[in-house]
């Protein structure tokens, strides 16, 4: 029976490089390897601009009605347009707040996900940090 | 009449300096809203000011100043303890992002850098300097920090350029101005010309960069040795020192040094300290596949003086419990038990590769080969921070109370809110934003 080496070739993120499928085994061949070959890590899956890419813990209730619980830790990038609904990090009276981001119009302001709280309505310009790109809880440590 | 330029080139090479504004004082600030725009001083462990926010500058604050010092100039400075982690981090994010536009970066230091991006201006369509303002603009949104960039024809006058606006500035100095921007610099203030230099050319009453770079290259050749013959060529606008791009592949020694605080004269707990820098050594010596052949390890005393010994083995090793075995037996040599000891250090050297090499469980006991004992003062290594998850026994002590305890001993706010499934000693390789998010 012949035999041959299994080499494995992972496509990197080059550019101009051609992502090889991968060597087969002579002899039998592997579909489940070729299968393999295109996956991605959770950190590539969550992380788009690694550079850009900072955590931040929640603290407080305010959005718990869009699941972000107090503890969660939350994935944010900087350097990022916000959008409309876009849930972002936002620097009113010099700490951190988390919220929904509104534009209406010309009117930008910040919605919570729980009825408790108000929008808040900024009576300077907005300083918009980051957009929330994920949401992580761990259940055991 | 105008004066004459030094060169009628514009930007045969294109040289960048990129700078961040008050690097640690900075990284603090961007991630806590509470600091902006307040005197932010970091370096608390070590009791001097490190690096301080362009605010506590304002106030006169400047490096080196002692806390009880700072504390007077500026009674509502914040002071907090450096977190080596994050800047460390951001620091290799800043590499990154001016490596998306070029290969040819060299890291200077933890805070700087200089790119060449020659012949980019096909590539982006567009100048020098607006390819220039594209990365400080990605610095700034992507890292919430600003960096002052310098672009000249060479390192020299990239240099020049990042210092002449700070903070966030961006200084273009082609070759047929650069006289322009001479005419208003002091002599010492140019890279490479320190105080002796300075002093040196006063004696020609050679006082400003203009007269420095206007003298006869002739004279110049006979009067200065090579560097500084280079820095006067660039200041003429060639492209004379080359930009080391190369990533560190290889070490020549691997040093760990640390102090700790109160001073200890109990021989466990300053075997504990050296045992830690052993293991942090160690480890980065087998990160890079290398074995130390010599070592030399030293105390240091309250009062400064250091007492060391230097030891070969009968064969390369990276491994920490065979180097502290042997240690122990050797320490009493200049362990004194009267002496209060504030540091402790450790040098590997004479380091081979192993890349090769079989693990030998019945491989030869190490043994000490030859020893000599120092008295020359040791010469004080740039901290760094150590990351592992195991420690040796031998360490415990060192690892079970705080590096410094008191004031000193307040640890960065990263290290203290743990999230679930680190530990102290491993982290998400991720900045976090820290304060409280409403």
């Amino acid at each position: 029976m012949p035999t041959g080496t299994l080499l494995k070739v992972i496509p990197i993120q080059n550019l101009g490089s051609i992502p090889l499928l991968g060597i087969v085994e002579a002899g039998f061949p592997s579909p489940a390897e070729e299968e393999l070959i295109d996956t991605m890590t959770l950190d590539e899956y969550l992380i788009k601009n690694k550079e850009a890419t900072y955590l931040l813990q929640a603290s407080g209730d305010s959005m718990i009605d869009a699941g972000i619980l107090p503890g969660d830790l939350v994935l944010v990038e900087r350097g990022k347009e916000a959008k409309d609904g876009d849930i972002v990090i936002a620097e009113v009276d010099h700490k951190w707040t988390m919220k929904y981001l509104r534009k209406r119009g010309q009117k930008i302001f910040l919605q919570s996900a729980n009825k408790k709280y108000p929008p808040i309505y900024p009576t300077e310009e907005l300083k918009i940090a980051a957009v929330v790109q994920a949401v992580i809880r761990k259940y055991h440590k | 009449m105008p004066a004459a330029p030094l060169t009628l080139h514009s930007f045969p090479r294109a040289i960048l300096h990129i700078d961040g504004d008050a690097f640690f004082a900075s990284c603090e600030q961007s991630r806590n809203p509470a600091l902006a725009g307040k005197p932010v001083i970091t370096g608390k462990e070590r009791g001097i000011a490190a690096s301080m926010s362009y605010e506590a500058k304002a106030k006169g604050v400047t490096r080196g100043m002692r806390l009880s010092e700072i504390k007077k100039l500026c009674p509502d400075a914040i002071l907090l303890p450096s977190d080596y982690e994050t800047y460390s981090l951001l620091s290799k994010r800043f590499f990154s992002i001016v490596r998306r536009y070029t290969p040819d970066v060299e890291e200077y230091g933890i805070d700087e850098c200089f790119a060449d991006i020659t012949g980019l201006r096909r590539t982006y369509r567009t100048s020098y300097i607006h390819i220039a303002e594209m990365i400080k603009k990605d610095l700034d949104s992507e890292l919430g920090f600003t960096f002052s960039v310098g672009l000249g024809p060479n390192k020299v006058i990239s240099k020049i350029g990042s210092k002449w606006k700070k903070p966030s500035g961006l200084t273009a100095i082609p070759g047929r101005s650069i006289h322009l921007f001479l005419e208003k610099l002091p002599a010492e203030k140019i890279w490479g010309i320190g105080p002796a230099t300075t002093a040196f050319l006063a004696k020609f009453r050679i006082t400003t960069a203009i007269q420095f770079a206007r003298q006869k290259e002739e004279w110049i050749k006979a009067k200065f040795s090579k560097p500084f013959y280079e820095i006067w060529q660039e200041l003429n606008g060639r492209f004379v020192i080359q930009l080391e791009t190369k990533e560190k592949d290889s070490y020549a020694s691997i040093q760990k040094v640390k102090t700790f605080t109160p001073p200890s004269n109990d021989r466990e707990f300053v075997f504990s300290q050296l045992s830690k820098n052993v293991e942090n050594a160690c480890m980065k010596a087998r990160r890079y596949n290398l074995e130390a052949k010599e070592i030399i390890f030293f105390l240091r005393t309250q009062d400064f003086l250091d007492s060391g010994l230097r030891i070969k083995f009968s064969r390369p090793t990276s491994f920490p419990n065979e180097i502290m075995a042997e240690i122990d037996t050797v320490l009493n040599e200049i362990f004194n038990p009267r002496c209060s000891y504030r540091a402790t250090g450790i040098w590997l050297f004479n380091l081979k590769n192993c890349d090769n090499k079989q693990l030998d469980i019945f491989g030869a006991h190490l043994r000490i080969e030859k020893m000599s004992r120092l008295f020359a003062s040791m010469d004080k290594v740039r901290l760094k921070y150590g990351k592992h998850t195991l420690f040796l026994g031998t360490s415990f002590m060192a690892n079970k109370f705080g590096q410094h305890l008191g004031d000193r001993g307040d640890l960065p706010e990263r290290k203290t809110r743990l999230l679930p499934g680190e530990t102290a000693r491993k982290r998400l390789g991720i900045p976090m934003f820290v304060g409280e998010v409403k």
